[in-house]
């Protein structure tokens, strides 16, 4: 990694940073549900956000992509000011998110659903499109229509989507909610390949902790809008505040595989 | 495309004027639906006051050639941009609303540009409309017939174009999932007021295509409810969101009346029996068959998928 780059996260964390989130705060009505949040991904890394139902992490995704204006708080992506930036504007600057729930064009066919951003279906067969489709095993499947493709298609569909359009950082949110194993890992697959081949940074919320720990190289713990811990999969694991915070009292830190 | 040259050859086997001027009026109601569609169709987002755009074309085409001495032609074309700038101001004004804001907005606009008609009477001549110059008036049927044909296949020519295109692509994706449109990093007001505007010119041309066929407007007639209503039937029971949709939905909804008018069947005239049996279609079809009559074979295992007409 170029060093004259590099900076360091407001929070200590020392590397190339791709995205910085400072002070991020929002509430409805009068209910707070992100209290200040501070956060850093690293370029060509993945960072996890993780914590209970309810603890914000989706509203932090909302906040940085766009979709939700923040209170308070500044979004940088790249050393650019990005916060309170409508969201196609921030998507064509590199920052991309996938849904919690699935948002692929259903009565749109595969081919159409992946060029609908760059038009040119009939080159983008050669080009990046194809070989990412090729990668998750789409590519036999690019005159279907997606709504009728499987659930896990589908999530591999809005995946490719979006790599796709070759995004600096993507935000997943929930990837790995209510798929088989075996689609969660294509899925991780894809997620590596795109990592490594593309260079893109990834910042994801799941609630499937082995993969979490297994894939992420920095996590952030989140619980009623606060981060209550960060750190790498060791050190989460080894927080009682967390395991509290995640599974209740009572539960003893398990061994790891 | 095969039917195109049906379109031109079909006054030849009509036998009266009678029918060439049902056949003309049927046309117009057919471009008026696939207007609607270029944009509602596409989009998704319903509007419920393309009655505006209507009256305001037979306006503009009504008052051009008889306040300003305009021919036919220039009288339309006229129509076409002045509604096509209307359209794309509404856009502006409501279109960066999302989802049911949009529909609610439109109700009031038809209402409100018959009121501005109506107002503004010592040049529109108010309620009391007026007639177009005779010359204009009277060319022969057949005349009519072939202008309203070409306009026909004029806007069906353009609708495709849209949606054989990245363009209508992303209509039909904000349609589909606005969100996720916007996730992408595609600005969706953009597209949804360009295509305001193309809808607009088109149902404002065949606004003034109306007027001239009527010769006398009045408000009333002009701003009708109807305007605004019939083109959600004609793509619901024909098929949302296709072109062939409003066409067949069009054709039927016009025809079918006129036939149990004319022979005196079941029908005295537009009367409220009229709107029940729409009504009773409307229901039957969204029960049936969501997608409409052209939806379903669409849907077909026949039809090459993402194939759109």
């Amino acid at each position: 990694m170029n060093s004259s780059e590099a900076r360091t996260g407001s929070n200590g964390r020392s590397g190339d940073v791709v995205l910085e989130v400072t002070g991020l705060r929002k509430s409805y009505g009068g209910v707070v549900a992100v209290k200040g949040l501070d956060a850093t991904v690293n370029r060509g890394e993945i960072t996890g956000l993780i914590g209970p139902n309810g603890s914000g992490k989706t509203t932090t995704f909302s906040m940085i992509s766009g979709a939700t204006r923040p209170d308070e708080g500044r979004v940088v992506l790249d050393g650019e000011d990005i916060t309170s930036a409508s969201m196609h504007r921030i998507a064509n600057r590199g920052l991309l998110l996938t849904f919690q729930i699935t948002r692929i064009f259903p009565q749109m066919t595969v081919i159409e659903n992946l060029t609908v951003k760059r038009g040119a279906r009939r080159v983008a067969r050669e080009t990046l499109v194809w070989e990412l489709a090729e990668t998750v095993g789409l590519h036999t499947k690019l005159d279907e229509y997606a709504g009728d493709l499987s659930f896990g298609q589908q999530k591999l569909l809005e995946l490719v989507r979006t790599a796709a359009l070759e995004p600096a950082i993507m935000l997943l949110d929930e990837p790995f909610a209510g798929v088989n194993e075996t689609m969660e890992r294509k899925l991780v697959d894809f997620i590596q390949h795109v990592r490594h081949e593309r260079q893109c940074s990834f910042f994801l919320i799941d609630h499937e902790m082995r993969l979490i720990m297994e894939l992420c190289d920095h996590i952030y713990v989140m619980s009623n809008g606060e981060l209550i811990c960060q750190g790498n999969a060791e050190v989460v694991q080894a927080d009682p505040a967390t395991m509290e915070a995640y599974f209740g009292k009572g539960y003893i830190a398990g061994a790891r595989e | 495309m095969g039917l195109v040259p049906v379109l031109f050859i079909l006054p030849q086997f009509l036998s009266n004027a009678y029918q060439i001027k049902i056949a003309t009026d049927t046309l117009v109601y057919m471009g008026l639906g696939v207007s609607w569609a270029l944009f509602s169709g596409y989009s998704g987002y319903i509007s419920f006051g393309h009655a505006a755009f209507f009256g305001l074309g037979a306006y503009v085409t009504g008052l051009g050639t008889q306040r300003h001495g305009l021919g036919l032609i220039a009288g339309l074309g006229l129509a076409f941009v002045i509604v096509g700038i209307a359209a794309l101001l509404v856009g502006l004004l409501t279109l960066r609303l999302k989802g049911h804001y949009f529909a609610i907005a439109t109700l009031g606009i038809a209402e409100a540009a018959r009121a501005l008609v109506e107002w503004g009477r010592s040049y529109t001549h108010g309620t009391f409309g007026f007639a177009m110059p005779i010359e204009i008036v009277s060319r022969a049927p057949t005349t009519k017939y072939y202008v309203v044909a070409a306009a026909l296949v004029a806007v069906t020519v353009v609708g495709l174009g849209m949606i054989w295109s990245s363009y209508g692509l992303r209509l039909i994706a904000i349609r589909e999932d606005e969100l996720a449109v916007e996730a992408l990093g595609i600005r969706s007001a953009l597209s949804k007021i360009g295509a305001l505007g193309i809808s607009g010119a088109f149902t404002g041309l065949f606004g003034g295509l109306f007027a001239w066929g009527q010769g006398f407007l009045t408000p009333e007639a002009v701003f009708a409810t109807r305007w605004s209503l019939e083109p959600i039937v004609m793509s619901t029971v024909g098929g949302m969101g296709t072109l062939v949709g409003p066409l067949v939905g069009g054709m039927f909804f016009y025809l079918v009346p006129e036939f149990l008018i004319e022979n005196e069947i079941f029908l005295q005239r537009r009367d409220e029996l009229y709107l029940v049996m729409l009504g009773v279609m409307l229901i039957l079809v969204t029960l049936f068959a969501k997608r409409g009559i052209f939806g379903i074979l669409e849907r077909s295992r026949f039809w090459p998928k993402g194939f759109r007409l």
